[in-house]
């Protein structure tokens, strides 16, 4: 069976126009715009099966926005193939508009003014769903959300979690199959974060939908997705299991100590890389196939009160893999 | 003296890059003053039936609307729309924070502006009033005086109106209705629709007493030889008198909408 | 059908979002008919100087100010809130919720929200043109009737179309907010018959901006003075413009989806 998603080696470039400072530079501009072309998106080539939960991750303008809006039709690609649901995005068919659905956790659809259930209202209309149907869909999106009152307060009176709650109701309204997430939790608390999270991961179990995430929040990243597509400057630099990369990435471990007493300086370096070590407390670093043999070494030869061992943080390894330790793209199966 | 002149070269040239930023824009913001040789088309016709329309000839028509284009920009004001924009979207309180009244900046950028409506409407008029037989204006060194010093009064009313309207916006969401208001009564009554003395006899008095007139129509009146010596006189007491009589209000109404501000803490 | 339904749907948010902010709605309709006002009293400056206006008498020129003054209680309603909405969309991006939609992105675009204040001056429009009517004593006809109802609805075409091609520009240039005033500049030359001005202007205003066709021949036809040029006149313009904005919307949505980031 083909795949829910394809993606073939897409490019998407764009042109932006610069501006040199100051009030020369601005005349200039008036009657000459100079352009530059921007490669957003370069080359890249994935699939997703129906079902799977996918975090994309990359810096400030790589080319996660670009890739999702592709995918959701709003953007002609340059070149490559892009096939979703057996549809072509850009196309815009009527009939893929109703099967997906996307999300921007910067920008809103409710109406400001009122009431989110009148945008609701309106989406019923629009998208052609049933009485039966949207009654039943909000019924669930109410359990699952929690919407209760916020539904009939007007959306300017709501906070930006409860806002974020309703703009993803009126988003899963036509029950799509398809779920582009485009930074849903920016700006959100942690306890918001973690709701929304929860939320996504219980849609997914129960529609069986594909989703596909975007988040500065590493935590999103880990909580939801399984797979991990990593692109940077518009390139893809990573796509595949979670677990392998973490391992492949940070061929070691963190160990915590804290110590009863000071040590000597330069003792604790005997037993491998030392990453701070302030007062009584030091963490080291340990390459991960030694780790098991260095902690009992720590245990027999130093006074401990506490040791912990621990993977090193996934912000850690990302940035390590931003800052070129390029890894070579490994094919999904 | 010197660092408040220093802070408008800065301030007029951050509001001169920011137009030429925006180049589309300001051509249509000058459209609003197609409404002069709108009205100046429709007099024409009026006039080319009768020899004069109540003391005007079509010439007089025709350097009434031209100089009037040149003065209606010069006195275009949008202060007040930026000013309820600030207010309302909380963006005035940095410029709260620093050691120099907003309203400095409201001016040098709106100077600034001039400069391009100016640059574009002088010429237009210039070509016009050439092209129009029998179109000159003839003007003493004392009226040509008082013109100038017309014009700068109508420039004062309107700035200081203008801005004090969009003051409002600290107790109202309807300041953008104000203006709105004020920009349609400004149409009949500062000489737009028609030159003053074309408006019925019983009027009169009332024209020459509310601001309007002084916005647009009394220094086209001076520089038509319409007026009198007293009627100058007493029309620059009274202009200038308005230009008083709103500094002192925005300046008073500017002190009690920063104590409400700060109070509430927006 | 389902865009009935819409626009019943459209049309109940937009009043909801209108009783939200009462005052607004006092003040903007207050305008209304201040506006009015302003260009009633401009007509009668004219005439205190004149008995004619480019062969109009005073009660013929006021139905054309009746209609410019419905014209623009119209725009104030429904052309000018969507478009402001469309050119702010397009600002911070959320046009793209609307290009989502599996519906026609031009009917989201322009039909979506109402400021129902505009309706009191399409109310004191039509009270002008009635009184008017009324003192010229000409009974207009079932013909003219309908040859009204058509130049008039042509009339609303043309208005839409103009403020559609205007409001598309907005794909390409950031920040247009003022291009409606440009429109208004020449529509401001619709509270006046066209035959008011002379030579190149009346041409320009016939053919080029097709400002008769606004005013001057809706108050022709109800003044049983249409002809066979005219209703071709007006249904080339109405259905030609129509046409022309709808395909420059169609290329300016492709342009978006390749040229944007």
């Amino acid at each position: 069976m083909a795949p829910q998603i394809s993606v073939e080696d897409l490019s998407k470039h764009y042109q932006v126009h610069e501006k040199d400072p100051g009030l020369a530079g601005s005349l200039r501009a008036f009657f000459a715009r100079k352009y530059k072309t921007v490669k957003a998106v370069d080359r890249v080539t994935f699939n997703i099966d129906s079902g799977e939960r996918v975090g994309f991750l990359g810096p400030n303008g790589a080319g996660k926005t670009t890739t999702l809006k592709v995918l959701s039709g709003l953007l002609y690609p340059t070149s490559g193939a892009t096939r979703v649901m057996g549809f072509t995005p850009h196309k815009r068919e009527a009939a893929y508009l109703r099967r997906f659905t996307l999300v921007m956790g910067q920008k809103q659809q409710l109406l400001w003014d009122l009431p989110a259930i009148e945008t609701f209202l309106i989406n019923q209309a629009i998208y052609e769903i049933s009485k039966a149907d949207f009654e039943a869909t909000l019924k669930e999106l109410d359990q699952l959300l929690e919407l209760g009152p916020l539904l009939r307060k007007q959306v300017r009176k709501l906070s930006l979690g409860e806002r974020m709650k309703c703009e993803l109701a009126a988003a899963l309204l036509h029950r799509p199959q398809v779920l582009f997430l485009d930074e849903p939790t920016i700006g959100l608390d942690v306890t918001m974060q973690v709701r929304i999270r929860d939320f996504v991961a219980e849609y997914n179990a129960r529609y069986g939908a594909t989703v596909i995430l975007t988040s500065h929040y590493m935590a999103d990243v880990t909580a939801l997705c399984s797979r991990l597509i990593v692109i940077d400057k518009g390139r893809l630099l990573y796509d595949g299991d979670f677990k392998a990369l973490i391992e492949r990435m940070a061929p070691y471990k963190i160990i915590k100590l804290q110590l009863p007493h000071p040590l000597p300086e330069g003792r604790l370096a005997a037993f491998g890389e030392v990453q701070s070590s302030e007062g009584l407390n030091a963490v080291l670093r340990i390459p991960r196939a030694r780790a098991t043999e260095t902690a009992a070494r720590i245990l027999s030869e130093i006074e401990v009160d506490d040791v912990t061992f621990e993977d090193p943080p996934v912000e850690d390894i990302i940035r390590d893999v931003f800052a070129g330790g390029l890894i070579p793209t490994e094919k999904t199966p | 003296m010197i660092s408040l002149a220093r802070k408008y070269v800065a301030f007029g040239k951050a509001a001169w890059s920011n137009m030429l930023e925006y180049r589309a824009q300001i051509l249509l913001w000058m459209t609003g003053s197609l409404l002069m040789i709108v009205m100046l088309m429709v007099w024409l016709g009026i006039a080319a039936d009768q020899a004069t329309v109540g003391g005007f000839s079509a010439v007089d028509f025709t350097l009434y609307y031209m100089l009037g284009l040149v003065v209606r920009n010069m006195t275009a004001v949008w202060a007040s729309w930026e000013l309820d924009t600030q207010i309302r979207e909380g963006t005035l309180s940095p410029q709260l924070l620093r050691p120099i009244n907003p309203i400095h900046n409201h001016i040098a950028a709106n100077w600034v502006e001039k400069i391009i409506r100016l640059a574009v409407t002088v010429p237009i008029a210039a070509f016009v009033i050439a092209l129009t037989p029998g179109a000159k204006i003839d003007l003493s060194l004392g009226a040509l005086a008082a013109v100038a010093a017309a014009l700068l009064g109508a420039w004062a009313v309107a700035f200081f109106v203008d801005y004090l309207i969009g003051l409002t916006a600290f107790w109202t969401t309807q300041t953008s209705a104000f203006i709105m208001g004020f920009y349609g009564l400004r149409i009949v009554l500062s000489g737009t629709a028609a030159p003053m003395q074309l408006f019925p006899a019983e009027f009169q008095a009332a024209l020459t007493a509310l601001p309007f007139r002084y916005m647009l129509s009394f220094p086209l009146e001076i520089a038509l030889n319409k007026l009198s010596p007293e009627q100058i006189l007493s029309g620059l007491l009274i202009q200038w008198a308005w230009v008083a009589a709103f500094v002192f209000a925005v300046a008073i109404v500017w002190r009690l909408a920063i104590r409400s501000y700060s109070a509430v803490g927006a | 059908m389902r865009y009935l339904r819409l626009m019943g749907l459209f049309l109940k948010s937009s009043l909801l979002v209108e009783l939200e902010y009462r005052v607004n709605f006092l003040a903007q309709g207050f305008l209304g008919v201040l506006y009015a006002g302003v260009s009633i009293a401009s007509i009668l400056l004219f005439f205190s100087q004149s008995n004619r206006l480019g062969g109009w008498t005073l009660d013929e020129a006021l139905i054309i100010v009746g209609l410019f003054t419905i014209f623009d209680g119209l725009m104030e309603c429904i052309v000018l809130p969507n478009i402001k909405r469309l050119v702010e969309n397009i600002r911070n991006g959320a046009f793209d919720f609307t290009l989502l939609k599996p519906i026609n992105s031009q009917f989201l675009s322009t039909l979506r929200y109402a400021r129902l204040h505009g309706l009191t001056d399409m109310a004191v429009g039509a009270v002008v043109i009635i009184t008017a009517v009324g003192r010229i004593g000409y009974r207009p006809n079932l013909a003219d009737l309908f040859g009204f109802g058509l130049t008039f609805g042509m009339a609303c075409l043309i208005i839409y179309s103009i403020q559609l091609a205007m409001a598309t520009t907005a794909f390409w240039f950031v920040k247009v907010d003022n291009f409606t005033e440009a429109f208004r500049a020449v529509y401001d030359t619709a509270r006046f018959p066209v035959s008011a001005f002379r030579g190149g202007l009346r041409i320009a205003l016939t053919f080029v901006a097709p400002i008769a066709f606004m005013t001057t021949v809706p108050a022709q036809a109800v003044l049983g003075r249409l002809d066979a040029g005219l209703v071709l006149g007006s249904l080339g313009f109405g259905l030609g413009l129509f046409a022309a904005s709808a395909a420059l919307w169609r290329y300016a949505i492709r342009s978006y989806s390749s040229a944007s980031s």
